[in-house]
């Protein structure tokens, strides 16, 4: 009569760190990521449609190991915007990501009104189980050469002739935080976002 | 200019430091900021506005380290766009009363300009001393070598962030800041003793060297 072997220790241990290196990295991996950062985003509206120009874009974050880098000595949108040092980054980790972008020398002339900023930056953290945060710097923000007091806290609205100007955009979800510094928005003319970041992870 | 130099002379002394106690076998991090800093340079204050980012992390297409520098002085109009990043070390790193990390970073590289036909060798010294950036007062330096360009100051708008290593980005010793890839930033060439950076002494080919190293008072 046969009697069938039962697995050794030593081969239950050798399975036991098999499954432990196999599923380890799957679970390191489950996170999703969202990343992003653009130093400027500006649609033109005309009769015939819209058109967008995009500047330092880092593009979308592949993973939780990623990190991504958009950077421009100046930027110019013809008969719109100026600035200099433009600059973005996304970085992903397994488990937060954070995002940022900034322009300096902002200037921005849109249906009449004239807004300026020595700099602008906007910054995005997503931390795995907890809440979104973000925050905007805004160095000396001038509209049509009149000083704007900064409150610092989100979604600061001033209105302009035909739109209105957003400071320190904010738009959170479950998923992901999207931090706008400053969005420009002039009614069936122009749609100006300077300094976007953007980051989440579940 | 002088503060500047000393400031690189205290870089070169830590990473001396840092590199005999194996400090560099830590794991790398990311150092990113935007924002601007006050120079004189042209003799009347002017902006100085920066773009940086730095890590060990490789950066791909060519470019060497991941990482980026965007640097105008709107007083003497020197325009500045990296082209390479070729180091990063670690000056010093601590805490804040968050747990977050702070310290400085040194970051070399080489760029284009508007006032070389060649490019040149360029190291910043950036310092996140916590949140916000401005109050905290986070730092930026500048030194373009072939310019003989050097400015540094607290940083007026925007924030200098670092951030902990990831799975890519290796240790410090992968990247670590030499005389050879980073000569804006770790001084080489010497007459005296006093041009090097202590402990750091004049050697007999004229670059600075450790003391009791071939080369350097042993044959």
């Amino acid at each position: 009569m046969r009697h069938a072997s039962s697995p050794g220790p030593g081969f239950l241990a050798v399975a036991a760190i098999l499954a432990a290196v196999l599923v380890e990295p799957i679970a390191a991996e489950a996170q999703t990521v969202t990343g992003t950062a653009r130093a400027v985003q500006a649609t033109v509206l005309g009769l015939l449609g819209g058109t967008t120009t995009v500047l330092a874009d880092t593009g979308p974050l592949a993973g939780t190991s990623d990190a991504r880098q958009a950077s421009a000595p100046a930027g110019n949108v013809p008969s719109l915007l100026t600035g200099d040092a433009l600059h973005a980054t996304t970085i992903g980790w397994p488990d937060q990501v954070a995002s940022e972008a900034s322009v300096a020398a902002l200037a921005l002339s849109v249906a009449g009104t004239t807004i300026g900023a020595d700099l602008v930056m906007a910054r995005a953290l997503a931390v795995l189980g907890a809440a979104g945060s973000g925050a905007s710097n805004l160095d000396n923000l001038a509209i049509n050469g009149v000083p704007v007091p900064v409150s610092g806290g989100p979604n600061q609205t001033i209105y302009i002739p035909g739109g209105l100007v957003v400071i320190n955009e904010q738009q959170t979800s479950p998923t992901s935080t999207v931090v706008n510094a400053l969005h420009v928005t002039v009614y069936g003319v122009a749609d100006v976002v300077i300094g976007s970041a953007t980051a989440g992870i579940y | 200019m002088r503060r500047v130099i000393s400031l690189l002379g205290v870089v070169a002394l830590m990473l001396f430091a840092l590199g005999t106690a194996g400090a560099q076998d830590l794991p790398c991090d990311f150092l990113t900021g935007g924002g601007y800093i006050i120079t004189t340079q042209s003799g009347s204050p002017a902006h100085g506005n920066f773009g940086v980012g730095g890590s060990c992390k490789q950066g791909g297409n060519g470019h060497g380290l991941w990482g980026h520098l965007e640097y105008h002085d709107h007083g003497t109009g020197l325009n500045l766009h990296w082209t390479r990043i070729t180091a990063y070390g670690e000056v010093f790193t601590a805490s804040d009363a968050k747990g977050r990390p702070i310290g400085t970073r040194l970051i070399c590289g080489t760029a284009r300009t508007n006032q070389t036909p060649d490019e040149v060798n360029w190291a910043v010294t950036a310092t996140d001393n916590g949140e916000p950036g401005k109050s905290n007062n986070d730092m930026f330096s500048i030194h373009v070598l072939e310019l003989t360009y050097s400015q540094a100051g607290p940083v007026q708008g925007g924030n200098i962030q670092l951030h902990k290593a990831n799975n890519s980005t290796g240790l410090f010793s992968d990247a670590l800041p030499t005389a050879l890839n980073c000569p804006a930033g770790v001084p080489n060439e010497c007459t005296t003793d006093e041009d090097c950076p202590a402990p750091l002494v004049c050697g007999a080919s004229r670059t600075c060297c450790t003391p009791g190293t071939v080369g350097c008072g042993i044959d």
